[in-house]
């Protein structure tokens, strides 16, 4: 019985309208969406290459370990393909030097603003905004429009249980979108293997999770219709609850959830804490300057009565000690301030991640959220993407400085590009310029190594959303079977 | 065939009303313990105005509502107790066939004969079925949504007939039907008849209902107010019979009256 309702749902629906246009669709975008999202990211690799290439160059014309500098490249990962993230948004590279902040700079974005206009759509879009849609066209009737052509009441004279009918209903409406979206992902990924873009294994474990979780996905929505068109008698009335449904959780859920999140948990803006360390860093220098002050009016009152000789060689006497003392509360004065600055970004830091983790949760309450969550911490595009990143960079400062320190050591090349002022005892200058400067031998220097996720990490960031879709997705279906178990098929 | 008189109390019925009642949870009384039986080979055909009963009483027959009080009986099974085993002994033809639209008559047939437990069809089988009821040859690969109503009707007609099944119910099937379809309809349903079906029928076409039944109900208000025998409608006027009864003039005698 159960084979013959679920051939009378695919032949129904294969044999209808919806199916060919629905397919067609589905199968221009997914393809449009590789191809671009393939170029996408050849552009970024190119892009990638020319900047690696460019530093490498540079480093190998110094001649000099003093003073390196260099610049940090991110280089893109093929996931991004499948969801392009924050991929786009953050930048392309950071600066590498002793002083400077790590930031990565230069987003795709910022550098084209015209990209921002028109976002890259990929697969990810694909499946959390169109074919969701398309899974609810496909199922908003399954059930009442059966009652209102009559064909429900027909089947149901037969000894036909209603547990086999409903899932007999949610099995062909599955096997009819997901089983044809086959096609044009296998076209897909024969595009990626065939236009050069490089899959390593983990890569093929990766977007073997990504088309499940996509699965699962429009499995829910599959459910949903379901159950929404076993609740309501009409067709008309079913596709309205169920289009304001997608609608709440595919745009609005979301974005309700940050703007909560925001009220719920407030953290100032970087701006906001600019200003603040700007205010206490003006009142400190200005307390340093008053002191300054304050000393320099003692030192003049206690050369009061004294001649010009005596006083000048009193100041002679006491001239290193006050610089000394100068020196050192200037710099208390601006470890104060620095370390004011770092008990602020941390609170900022603190701050705006509970911010985050609040959003996240309270966007999870929608299945396009938690879909849109756990697609991007499989392509490891999250925004986590920026911490990892900054933190490999900044490890890798660490190396790079610790070896080019080395390496100036060992070289004897401490001073800039070989030139050279020696001061004499007898106070004579005698400035050195060196003839012949070899290069440096620039291809010992230790490379970045991107942050790689092992998929025991992905798979523990993506736990929790794949878990709620799971969840979601079977109450969903127990649903569905508990309200057609009472539906009026009259 | 000569058809035998009815009703004959020695056969065990098929379908069987037991004071069948439904009040619907906003009280209203839909149904008020209703008894009737049709035998095999008989044809029980309940009349009565929109809202009179008719429909309710076939919904409780396919257990689409479950009774508050009394029950429906298929070949001896009460329909809400045991529902799939009562379903395998009817079939159903409802007032407006529609079918799947995009399904040729065959594949309609089809699937409804295979889920009625009839996996034993060859497609000669269906378009003999399908010319029984009067579709041309050209309909049978033809796709539903191009056929008329009353193509759809007889397409329904014959899914009904392929179940084989011992009991039919037929609610309102006639209605829309133009005379020369109506005319073959009568003529089906009287040689299924006599195969050997029991057969129940609601209408509210006193015509119709006097040309085919072997005994008819006239429902009002949700109570079978009164019953007549082919024999006993013989000597009466059906006509004047129903509206005395819509109109509360209706008397006993003559047969059994409200029960």
């Amino acid at each position: 019985m159960f084979a013959i309702l679920i051939q009378k749902e695919l032949k129904h629906i294969l044999l209808g309208p919806k199916f060919i246009s629905t397919f067609l669709i589905c199968t221009v975008l997914i393809l449009l969406s590789t191809f671009i999202g393939v170029q996408d990211y050849k552009a970024a690799q190119s892009s990638y290459d020319a900047g690696t290439g460019l530093t490498n160059q540079r480093l190998s014309e110094k001649t000099s370990w003093s003073h390196m500098s260099s610049t940090v490249y991110r280089r893109p990962d093929p996931m991004r393909i499948f969801s392009i993230g924050i991929s786009n948004d953050l930048g392309r590279f950071s600066p590498l030097s002793e002083g400077e902040a790590i930031r990565l700079d230069h987003s795709v974005y910022s550098d084209n603003p015209i990209y921002a206009v028109f976002r890259f759509l990929d697969l990810g879009f694909i499946f959390q905004v169109v074919l969701s849609l398309f899974a609810i066209l496909f199922t908003f009737n399954a059930i009442n429009g059966e009652r209102e052509m009559g064909t429900l009441k027909l089947t149901l004279s037969n000894d036909v249980p209603r547990a086999q009918y409903v899932l007999a209903k949610f099995a062909g409406s599955w096997l009819s979108l997901i089983v044809p979206l086959f096609i044009p992902l296998l076209i897909s990924m024969l595009m990626i293997i065939a236009m050069g873009v490089p899959l390593a294994a983990v890569h093929w474990v990766k977007i073997g999770s990504f088309m499940g979780l996509s699965i699962l996905y429009l499995t829910f929505f599959i459910a949903t219709g379901i159950m929404v068109s076993g609740m309501t008698r009409n067709s008309s009335g079913s596709f309205l609850i169920l289009l304001i449904f997608w609608v709440s959780s595919v745009l609005i859920v979301p974005r309700v959830g940050m703007m909560l999140a925001a009220k719920i948990q407030p953290a100032p803006s970087i701006a906001e804490v600019d200003a603040q360390i700007d205010e206490y860093s003006k009142d400190r220098w200005n307390e340093y300057i008053a002191d300054i002050e304050e000393g320099f009016a003692v030192r003049q009152a206690a050369t009061e009565g004294m001649t010009d000789e005596e006083a000048q060689a009193y100041r002679d006497d006491n001239e290193w000690d006050w610089m000394e003392q100068g020196e050192k509360e200037r710099l208390a004065m601006q470890t104060d301030i620095q370390n004011y600055r770092e008990r602020l970004m941390e609170n900022l830091n603190g701050q705006k991640h509970k911010q985050e983790v609040l959003a996240m949760g309270l966007s999870r309450l929608s299945p396009a959220s938690a879909y849109m969550h756990a697609a991007m911490q499989i392509s490891g595009t999250h925004s986590d993407m920026k911490d990892r990143y900054e933190s490999a960079i900044r490890e890798y400062r660490t190396q790079f400085m610790n070896y080019t320190e080395e390496m100036k050591k060992k070289t004897g090349m401490d001073n800039i590009n070989g030139f050279s002022i020696a001061i004499s005892s007898d106070g004579t200058a005698e400035m050195s310029i060196p003839k012949d400067q070899k290069p440096i031998d620039a291809s010992s220097i230790p490379q970045f190594i991107d942050p790689e996720q092992d998929f025991s990490d992905v798979f523990n960031r993506s736990t929790i959303d794949i878990a709620l879709l799971l969840i979601f997705t079977a109450a969903v279906l127990i649903a569905a079977y508990a309200t057609f178990m009472r539906y009026d098929v009259r | 065939m000569e058809h035998n008189s009815f009703p004959n109390t020695d056969i065990q019925p098929i379908l069987e009303a037991e004071n069948l009642s439904m009040r619907y949870e906003d009280g209203n009384l839909a149904l008020d313990h209703v008894n009737f039986k049709v035998g095999p080979g008989e044809i029980f055909v309940l009349l009565g105005a929109n809202g009179a009963g008719k429909t309710t009483t076939i919904n409780l027959f396919l257990n689409f509502i479950e009774p508050t009080d009394g029950q429906a009986l298929i070949d001896g099974i009460p329909t809400h107790k045991d529902p799939l085993a009562a379903k395998r002994k009817v079939a159903y033809v409802s007032e407006n066939v529609m079918l799947y639209p995009h399904f040729t008559a065959i594949q309609n047939a089809d699937y409804f004969a295979r889920i009625g437990g009839q996996n034993h069809y060859t497609e000669n089988d269906y378009r003999d079925v399908l010319r029984r009821v009067g579709l041309e040859d050209e309909a049978h690969h033809r796709k539903l949504k191009t056929f008329s109503k009353g193509m759809r009707q007889k397409c329904g007609i014959a899914i009904a007939i392929l179940k084989n099944a011992p009991a039919i119910l037929l609610d309102e099937p006639t209605s829309g039907l133009d005379p020369k379809a109506g005319h073959e309809f009568i003529n089906l349903l009287h040689s299924l008849r006599d195969e050997g079906k029991a057969i129940l029928m609601s209408t509210h076409d006193i015509f119709r209902a006097k040309t085919i039944a072997d005994e008819v109900g006239i429902m009002n208000k949700g109570i079978l107010v009164m019953k007549r025998t082919r024999e006993e409608l013989a000597n009466e006027n059906l006509e004047k019979l129903y509206i005395d009864y819509m109109t509360g003039n209706g008397t006993l005698g003559g047969g059994e009256d409200h029960d």
